[in-house]
Formats: structure tokens, C-alpha cells, sequence
């Protein structure tokens, strides 16, 4: 105690606390700190004074939870001692004496502590490898938690010499190592201590703690089936791991050691078993999200194709309204079509072609123009858009606009058809246009093209009437007719035959090519036939004087209306020829189906004040009676208001007015 | 498109059973680890 007399005006030493090969240990009081410490005299012949440093040093620089902290080192001529902080509690050695049984929950979770601890002295720089581990080493804290001590034998890793070691914990490299060093003799070269000398020392420790007996010696090779029997098979796995002779077997580090204690609870049945159960529930949402995105694609392309074909009927429907005339539906089902895929070109096309087979090439032109062209969600570039530039094109032609038909065509052949009839009339529109040359280029291009026979005596013929020479057209259009087999195009060559003798002045000459077409063309293409024979026989009554005529007039207009091709004019002209024949009673009754197919109209009024007056005028002075006529008159005139908004614009109505006015004037109303 | 069809109705069950599916494997991701936690608590305290 001599040495320690030194120090007692600043340590009082309460008592000895044990002895062994490293040196005398002592529990002492600091009396400036009031706190109770360990002072440990080293023996001079365990290690030099590098040596005692050294382990001071090390143990200076650490600060973990589960180490002492080292508070001083004291040299004197008597000896060296560390002062370091008090460790209550019990080492596992002093229970393993006690008799206590460690369970394995408790192996599991000091082991893991060790391990910490010995992670953090491996990570320091450099690595410092503990070399001493053993129950007698690990104090139990009344917390409960462990507290690694004694580094009297540390060891940094690098440094080839061996302080000691403690047979049943020292692992066999640093077994060799000792003994070599020792007994003087080299250090075998592929012999070295490293972290994984520290693993081996735990698991021979926690052997120990779990079965009461420490292994002999470093070349025993652990009994794991005996050890199972104290902790369990994933314990016993891991402990058998770290006491491994080959340092390459045993776990690689103290952190890969921790892991390994740490997930001994997982491989517990109930939750390997829980595990299973929550990856099967997962893998069946999985499968079941995979089964419901398959199902939601495929209802997509069903909504997809259900629409497609919604469409496709829309469309269909709307060309076989246009096939029966019955425009209206036609334009119905273009609506719902082309709201149901606006992008789509096919039923701006029908609707377009609709208005272009009514005639009202206006309105196809600016259909065509507003509604397709200025359409951003068309795409304009596709091949339909040289049909839809076509029937511009020829509605232009049809209203004599030929340069503005000349123009479109161009964007037709832009467009890269195919169709060697558009061709065709694409030369028949520049021969229109006064452009000769480039005329019968274009129509030996569609010949090129391979235009029919039919077809070329057709664009001749239009070629020579535009051309002023109405003679070789008429050649031509014979031609045509004699070899065509279609319908359309033998109609198309009649009626221009008739528009030539219109224009030569011949209206006999039309009438009888026409009355040629009223037999030759099928009835489905002959309401155009049928109304410019009607309108000829009406002007060669009107200028003949010749009833047969007038009669053959009112048969065509029947017919027409018999086809249900009649309109509000078809039934006010026949109205007019039975008036004009004096047939009054026909005329009423026909100005009657006026009211009846196209309701409050102010023409049919004014139809029948003009019947009336007619009526009245057949009859003598005295039985005269313009009463009906004024109501008629009245109506008429009340209509006209409602219905024109330009209210002077109809002549007829003018002269209808002038009329009433002169039977007022004439006193023949009150 | 005029009343209810078999893409319609394959597609709002998709879309209903992508919703459930989703629903479940987040309940799954907040309940499970829970599950394990607890077990592993209880199995450590034995």
C-alpha cells in the first residue's frame, strides 16, 4: 500500500477489490469528485511501462456505454496505476460461481451488447482488438446491462505482439500467437489477429454462460448439438458460428455477430410463421392489383371498341340515309358520330358528301372549309382529306367557281389520290377555267391512270363544251352514253346534252334528249331528269301555247311526287300548271297537300288567293265573292311578315297585294 | 355511348379493385411491420 500513500489526499481506498496476473485491484473514494473509482496497480513484470500506456491510452480515448471510463493514469517509483470509473454489479464470472442459469433471451441480448462494444473498439483507428474476453471480463450493472472491462491485454490491430491470453476463450490464432511469442519461436506467417479473434472469445463466453462449461482448450471443438439444448438451435447456430477454428467461417465482424443475435427472434416459428402469412396476403393484393389493372386495360379497349363500332354503325347509318334521301337522319347521326369521336374524319366526310348530294354546294363548301379544315382535332393530312377536298372541289365546279375548283383540286392531287375520275374532272374544271393545255395534260394523266373509256368521252365532251364548240361535245357525250354502264355518269351526260341545246337555244332538242335520259336512266337516278323536263315542257307551253306540253309537265310533277322526291316548289309549280290549264279544283286540292306536307307557309295561302280570284273570275258579277279570297290574302300576309324577314322580297306576294288591293278598290269587299 | 356496357363495367371494376388493392397493400405497409414489431416484442419477453 506504500505506492498508493501517494495519492491519498486524493484517493481513499476502501478496499481491495481482487488480484490476478495483471496487477492488484482496488476500490477507492475520490475525494474531490465524491465519487467512488477503481485504481489499478499494474505489476511491473506483466508489461513494461509502453505497455501500461498503451492500455491507458486506449482506454482514454473511448466512450461508449457499454466500456469504463478511464479517468487517469498515475505513475510513481513504486509502480503504475489507472484510475477509472467504479463498475457495480457482478462479472458474468462471479454468477457463473453464484450458480446462475443465463437464458437464452438473456445470452441473446448481452451478447448483443458485447458485440456492440466490440464493434465500436474495431472501428477505431486504429482498430483496437480486445483479446481478453471472458466472464471474469464482463461486469453486470444493476441496470442489467454488461460493462466490458480489463484491456490489459488489448491489442491493436497491426501490431504482431501478444500481451496474454486465457485458455477456453483465447481463440486458437491467438493461441499460436502467444506461444510463439513466449517460447521465442517466429509467428507462423498466415497467423493473425483481427476482429474476428474478439468473435471467437464471445461465442466462447456465451458457451460457457449458456452451458455452465467452458471449453478446455482453443483446439475443442464446440458440442453444438449439447448447446442446443440449453438455447435453442438459432442461438446455438450463431455461437457455433463464432466458434468456428477457421477465422474465415466465423462471422467477419462484431457488427455482422450483432445481426445475427439480433435476428434470433425472427427465426422463431411464430414469426417466420406471421412472416409467411403477411408475404402470402401481399403476393394475393399483388396478384389480385395485377388481375384488376389487366381487367381495367381491357375494359378500356372495350370502352374503346365499343365506341369504334358505335361509331362505325353511326356511319353507316348516315350513308344509307343518304342513299334514301332522308337527309335529316343523315345529319342526326353525323352529330352523335362526330361528337362520340370528333377526331375522326369519316363522318365529317359523309355529312359533307350529304349536303354535296343535296345540292347545296354553299353550304359543302363551307362545311368543308369551317367545319373539317379549321377543325384542330382532324388530322388534315390523312388520305380520306383528298375525298373531302374533292367534293369542294366539284361543289365549286357545280357553281361555276372554276378557278376556286381549280384550286381545291390542286389540294386534291396534294393529297395523292389515287382516283383516276378525279383526274378527270380535276381537267374538265382547268378546261373550265379557260386552261386548255394544262387541261389535257391532266386528262391524259387519268388516262395514264387508267380512266375508263366512258369516263374520257365524258371529260372530252365537258372539255369541248367549255371550250365553246358545242358540237364535239355532244359527239363525245354520245359516245358516252353509247358505252357507259354507269348510271351516274349517263345522267351526268344527259343533262349536260341538255344544258348544250338550253344554250344553242333548241329547248325542243332538250326536251327530247331529256325525254331519251327519262327512258334510259334508272328511276333512282332520275329526279334531276324529271325536273328539267318539267321545267322545259312549263317553258314551251308557256311559249307555244301548246297544252301537250302543260300536260306532260303535270305528269312529270306527278311522278316526282309519286317518287317522294317533291318539294314545296315541285307541288306550288304543279298547282300553278293545274291553274294555268284551268283546273282549279286540282289546283286546291294539290295547294291543300302543301298545307298538308309542309304546314303554315305563307305561299300556300297566297297559292290559294290566287285560286280564289281565279275561281271568282270564272264566275258572273252578281255571283261573285271575295270574302274567301280576303282571308286567304290575310293570312298570307301575316305569314309573309313572319316568316320573310326582308318582307319585299317575293314578287308574287307584290302582285298578290296590288290584286287585293284592286278588289278592294273595286268595291268587292266591305 | 348509351347506357351501361361491358367495357364500362369492366373498367369501373378495374379501376374499383385497383383502388381496393392499393388501399389494402398501404394498410398492409402501416399494419404488418406493427404486426412483426409486436410479435418480436413478445417473443424477446418470454
Amino acid at each position: 500500500m506504500s505506492g498508493l500513500d501517494n495519492f491519498s489526499d486524493t484517493y481513499e481506498i476502501i478496499e481491495k477489490l481482487g488480484e490476478g496476473a495483471g496487477g492488484i485491484v482496488y476500490k477507492a473514494y475520490h475525494k474531490r469528485l465524491r465519487q467512488e473509482v477503481v485504481i489499478k496497480q499494474h505489476r511491473k513484470s506483466m508489461s513494461s511501462l509502453e505497455g501500461r500506456r498503451r492500455e491507458t491510452d486506449i482506454l482514454k480515448n473511448l466512450n461508449h456505454t457499454y466500456l469504463p471510463q478511464v479517468h487517469d493514469f498515475l505513475e510513481t517509483d513504486d509502480g503504475v496505476y489507472t484510475v477509472m470509473s467504479y463498475v457495480p454489479g457482478k462479472s458474468f464470472a462471479q454468477l457463473l460461481a453464484e450458480g446462475y442459469s443465463f437464458a437464452p433471451k438473456e445470452l441473446i441480448r448481452w451478447g448483443m451488447q458485447i458485440c456492440s462494444a466490440l464493434n465500436y473498439l474495431h472501428s477505431q483507428e486504429p482498430p483496437v482488438i480486445h483479446c481478453d474476453i471472458k466472464p471474469s471480463n464482463i461486469m453486470l450493472t444493476p441496470k442489467g446491462d454488461i460493462c466490458l472491462i480489463d484491456f490489459n491485454i488489448s491489442f491493436y490491430l497491426g501490431d504482431r505482439a501478444v500481451l496474454g491470453y486465457t485458455n477456453g476463450y483465447t481463440s486458437p490464432e491467438q493461441y499460436i500467437m502467444a506461444l510463439s511469442s513466449e517460447s521465442g519461436q517466429n509467428i507462423p506467417g498466415d497467423v493473425r489477429i483481427d476482429e474476428r479473434t474478439d468473435i471467437y472469445s464471445v461465442g466462447a463466453t456465451l458457451y460457457h454462460l449458456a452451458t455452465g462449461q467452458r471449453l478446455s482448450g482453443c483446439r475443442e471443438k464446440a458440442d453444438i448439438k449439447y448447446l442446443t439444448g440449453f438455447t435453442g438451435d438459432s442461438l446455438a447456430q450463431v455461437i457455433g458460428k463464432a466458434l468456428k477454428i477457421d477465422p474465415g467461417q466465423r462471422f467477419q465482424s462484431a457488427y455482422e455477430m450483432f445481426r445475427a443475435l439480433e435476428n434470433i427472434p425472427k427465426k422463431d416459428r411464430r414469426y417466420v410463421r406471421l412472416l409467411h402469412r403477411q408475404t402470402a396476403v401481399r403476393a394475393v393484393l399483388v396478384a389480385l392489383l395485377a388481375g384488376f389493372i389487366v381487367l381495367c386495360g381491357y375494359g378500356v379497349s372495350e370502352i374503346k371498341r365499343e365506341k369504334m363500332k358505335e361509331y362505325n354503325d353511326l356511319v353507316a347509318e348516315q350513308i344509307s340515309y343518304i342513299e334514301e334521301g332522308n337527309f335529316e337522319a343523315q345529319e342526326e347521326a353525323y352529330r352523335k358520330a362526330s361528337e362520340l369521336i370528333p377526331s375522326s374524319l369519316e363522318s365529317y366526310y359523309q355529312n359533307a358528301y350529304a349536303l354535296y348530294r343535296q345540292e347545296k354546294y354553299e353550304e359543302c363548301i363551307s362545311f368543308v372549309d369551317y367545319d373539317i379544315c379549321r377543325n384542330e382535332k382532324l388530322d388534315l393530312l390523312q388520305a380520306r382529306m383528298a375525298d373531302v377536298y374533292y367534293l369542294k372541289a366539284d361543289s365549286c365546279f357545280r357553281l361555276e367557281r372554276y378557278e376556286e375548283s381549280a384550286d381545291t383540286y390542286e389540294e386534291v392531287m396534294r393529297m395523292g389520290t389515287q382516283h383516276a375520275e378525279y383526274y378527270r374532272d380535276y381537267a374538265i374544271t382547268l378546261a373550265y377555267n379557260s386552261e386548255e393545255e394544262e387541261a389535257q395534260k391532266v386528262l391524259q394523266e387519268a388516262i395514264d391512270r387508267g380512266l375508263k373509256e366512258d369516263s374520257v368521252y365524258y371529260a372530252k365532251g365537258e372539255i369541248e363544251k367549255a371550250l365553246l364548240r358545242p358540237d364535239a361535245a355532244l359527239q363525245e357525250f354520245i359516245q358516252c352514253i353509247a358505252v357507259t354502264d354507269d348510271d351516274e355518269m349517263k345522267t351526268r351526260a344527259y343533262l349536260t346534252m341538255g344544258d348544250i341545246y338550253e344554250e344553242k337555244g333548241s329547248n325542243t332538242s332538250k326536251r327530247d334528249i331529256l325525254l331519251e335520259a327519262r327512258e334510259n336512266v334508272p328511276a333512282e337516278e332520275q329526279i334531276q331528269v324529271l325536273e328539267r323536263l318539267a321545267a322545259v315542257d312549263i317553258e314551251l307551253s308557256d311559249s307555244t301555247g301548246r297544252q301537250e306540253y302543260r300536260e306532260e309537265a303535270i305528269e312529270v310533277l306527278n311522278q316526282i311526287i309519286s317518287q317522294g322526291w317533291d318539294t314545296f316548289d315541285t307541288l306550288d309549280t304543279l298547282a300553278i300548271q293545274y291553274e294555268k290549264q284551268g283546273d282549279i279544283e286540282k289546283a286546291r286540292q294539290t295547294a291543300d297537300q302543301m298545307l298538308e306536307s309542309y304546314g303554315e307557309d305563307y305561299r300556300t295561302y297566297m297559292r290559294y288567293a290566287f285560286l280564289e280570284i281565279d275561281a271568282q273570275e270564272l264566275k258572273s258579277n252578281t255571283q261573285r265573292d271575295y270574302t274567301q279570297f280576303a282571308q286567304y290574302y290575310e293570312k298570307a300576309a301575316r305569314l309573309y311578315e313572319e316568316q320573310v324577314k326582308d318582307n319585299n322580297s317575293d314578287a308574287q306576294m307584290q302582285l298578290l297585294e296590288d290584286v287585293y288591293g284592286q278588289v278592294r278598290e273595286g268595291g268587292w269587299l266591305e | 355511348m348509351t347506357g351501361i356496357t361491358p367495357g364500362l363495367i369492366m373498367t369501373a371494376a378495374g379501376a374499383a379493385g385497383i383502388a381496393g388493392c392499393l388501399i389494402g397493400l398501404l394498410v398492409t405497409a402501416v399494419v404488418f411491420p406493427k404486426q412483426r414489431k409486436k410479435l418480436l416484442r413478445a417473443i424477446e419477453t418470454e
